[in-house]
């Protein structure tokens, strides 16, 4: 039988979906999960270094050349084919649950 | 503390433990208008800037990527202020500053110091580091970690003395019994206070108690001081004197290479050497003195170093020849001044003789004692030898006075189940046991890990080479 993978925590959940549009720095996915969230997900930088940290040693996002020059040339970060499919395979878990939850209190059984 | 208009160090030793309450007191101190510009180990140091505020971080990491570490910080707004190595494991169990290392590798782990400039318009959450449950039970491993290997060494060092007590000769001198004892409290002590240590960090809200503090620092002074005492003691009196200087050397040497590392090295490779270095040193200079020891039992030379027999160091034997019914009940040891009786009792088959001597080899027992009238230990031994008209019981024994062996004249009785039995008293001409050597084999005993029936097969061996014995007319 195979193994289920283990529910992604929101913050962990975000800088994928965040990633999914492109690749990003630090500061740029914090902004992004934060707009994403309507505010209401803050990633802090000791958990945005071990959230980024954790993803890479499971492979899921990597390091890539940054762009631009001085300042501007921030560490980015981008997701990888098998962080897609996490993310994917997440977004699947969360609509079976939404629609668990739609079909008990929606009423759509 | 010392302050000017524009500059002010506090001294104040860092104490991971109690990090977040040091984050309240460093934003106290910013709203007042002092703002941190070093962290040291043993000191904060400010400058004067009531223009600005700022909101601190203390974070802890090891085994990290520190440049993509410090990178994420700074995109995110975070100004490093300081940074504190720290020696790991050895550190956390102490939990005392002291081995805490400017140079330490990454590694060994670090204490970071952040500031941001607070911003009232900014939600709080832009203050925190961990914002999330993983990153946050994560950090809480990370701290608890090292506390709980610390506990785990001095719970093996406790488990150690213990062991080194329970093997030691009973009648091992007291002073270094009482040592072993302290040990086994003291890292006992320590172990329970890591897991305090380690209690205190893990739950919030954190709160400084200075004075506790203090008490540790004593306590470990007091363990650290007391362990090399003994260890010294124990070369000093396994090897007459010279092994006490190999030891010494070493822990120069240790002192002299840790020194380097720690100031001179700027590599990560050297910085790691130095970080091993502070907890290796010790273990093996630990593991030196008892191996050393025992290597030094049989180099001795007796005969120049055991004690010219006289009347007054002179202890008692009796030779008793057993005929094949005898069974023995008792014996009494009895002196005449100042008066003392001391009553071993205790029975001995002619069958348990026969098979303990049937290979022509004395056997011996020896017991703990009671105490004489004057509160000395009193020592009694007895062995069996198969001689040419018999078996022999040879009987032994000595009063303890301030942790040395006083042999005094006394008169023995046996009593066995016949009567009071035929024996031979010889208080001088027969000696084996010199005061002296009974001190010093026993003395040795107390700093090793071995059980003291090794010990007194190589004391028999010393004692037979100087004072070889001769028995009475009749009994050889």
């Amino acid at each position: 039988m195979a193994t289920r993978a283990e529910p992604l925590t929101e913050s962990y959940f975000y800088i994928l979906l965040c990633l999914y549009e492109g690749s990003n720095h630090g500061y740029g996915i914090m902004q992004r999960v934060l707009s994403l969230s309507g505010g209401n997900v803050h990633i802090g930088s000791g958990t945005m270094y071990g959230a980024t940290g954790n993803l890479m040693r499971k492979g899921w996002i990597e390091e890539c050349s940054p762009a631009g020059n001085g300042f501007e040339r921030r560490r980015q970060y981008r997701l990888t084919e098998a962080g897609r499919g996490a993310l994917q395979e997440e977004i699947a878990r969360l609509e079976h649950l939404t629609a668990a939850a739609e079909m008990i209190i929606g009423g759509k059984s | 503390m010392k302050q000017t208009d524009t500059q002010k160090i506090l001294f104040d030793r860092f104490s991971p433990w109690y990090y977040e309450a040091e984050v309240r007191q460093l934003e106290e101190l910013s709203r007042q208008g002092w703002q941190l510009t070093a962290r040291k180990i043993w000191k904060m140091e400010f400058s004067r800037d009531t223009g600005v505020s700022y909101r601190y971080a203390i974070d802890f990491r090891s085994g990290h990527d520190e440049a993509r570490y410090l990178d994420i910080f700074r995109e995110l707004g975070w100004e490093l202020v300081s940074s504190i190595g720290d020696a790991g494991p050895v550190r956390a169990a102490g939990g005392y500053g002291l081995f805490f290392t400017p140079n330490a590798h990454p590694a060994d782990g670090r204490w970071y110091f952040f500031r941001k400039r607070y911003d009232a318009a900014l939600p709080e959450e832009d203050y925190l580091l961990d914002t999330d449950s993983v990153s946050k039970s994560e950090q809480k491993q990370r701290l608890a970690r090292n506390y709980t290997w610390g506990a785990a060494v001095f719970a093996a060092l406790s488990l150690l003395s213990l062991f080194n007590l329970l093997l030691s000769v009973p009648s091992a001198n007291v002073n270094l019994a009482l040592l072993r004892g302290a040990d086994i409290i003291l890292t006992l002590l320590l172990c329970f206070m890591t897991l305090h240590r380690r209690h205190i960090i893990l739950n919030t809200p954190q709160k400084k108690k200075r004075v506790w503090d203090l008490c540790v620092y004593a306590l470990l002074v007091a363990v650290f001081a007391g362990s090399l005492i003994a260890l010294l003691a124990a070369a000093r009196m396994a090897s007459d004197g010279w092994a006490i200087y190999v030891c010494l050397g070493i822990a120069v040497l240790c002192a002299i290479v840790l020194l380097f590392f720690l100031l001179r090295g700027k590599t990560s490779r050297s910085r790691r050497i130095a970080g091993s270095l502070l907890w290796v040193a010790p273990i093996v200079l630990f593991l030196f003195g008892y191996i050393f020891s025992l290597g030094l039992e049989y180099t001795r030379d007796a005969t120049q170093s055991l004690p010219p027999v006289t009347a007054e160091n002179t202890p008692v034997r009796l030779f008793l020849q057993l005929d094949e019914n005898t069974t023995i009940g008792q014996i009494e040891a009895q002196k005449s001044s100042p008066n003392w009786t001391f009553t071993e009792a205790f029975e001995i088959s002619n069958a348990e003789i026969e098979a303990e001597s049937g290979a022509n080899l004395y056997s011996y027992i020896i017991t703990p004692k009671g105490e004489d009238a004057d509160g000395n230990d009193v020592s009694f031994s007895y062995w069996m030898n198969e001689g040419a008209n018999g078996v022999v019981l040879d009987v032994c024994f000595s009063v303890w006075e301030d942790g040395r062996s006083q042999l005094l004249y006394a008169t023995l009785t046996i009593k066995t189940d016949d009567g009071i039995a035929s024996c031979y008293y010889y208080p001088t001409a027969y000696t084996q046991w010199g005061g002296e050597t009974g001190f010093n084999l026993e003395l040795k005993s107390a700093g090793r890990l071995f059980s003291h029936k090794y010990l007194l097969d190589t004391a028999q061996e010393v004692i037979d080479l100087a004072y070889p014995v001769v028995y009475p007319n009749g009994l050889e």
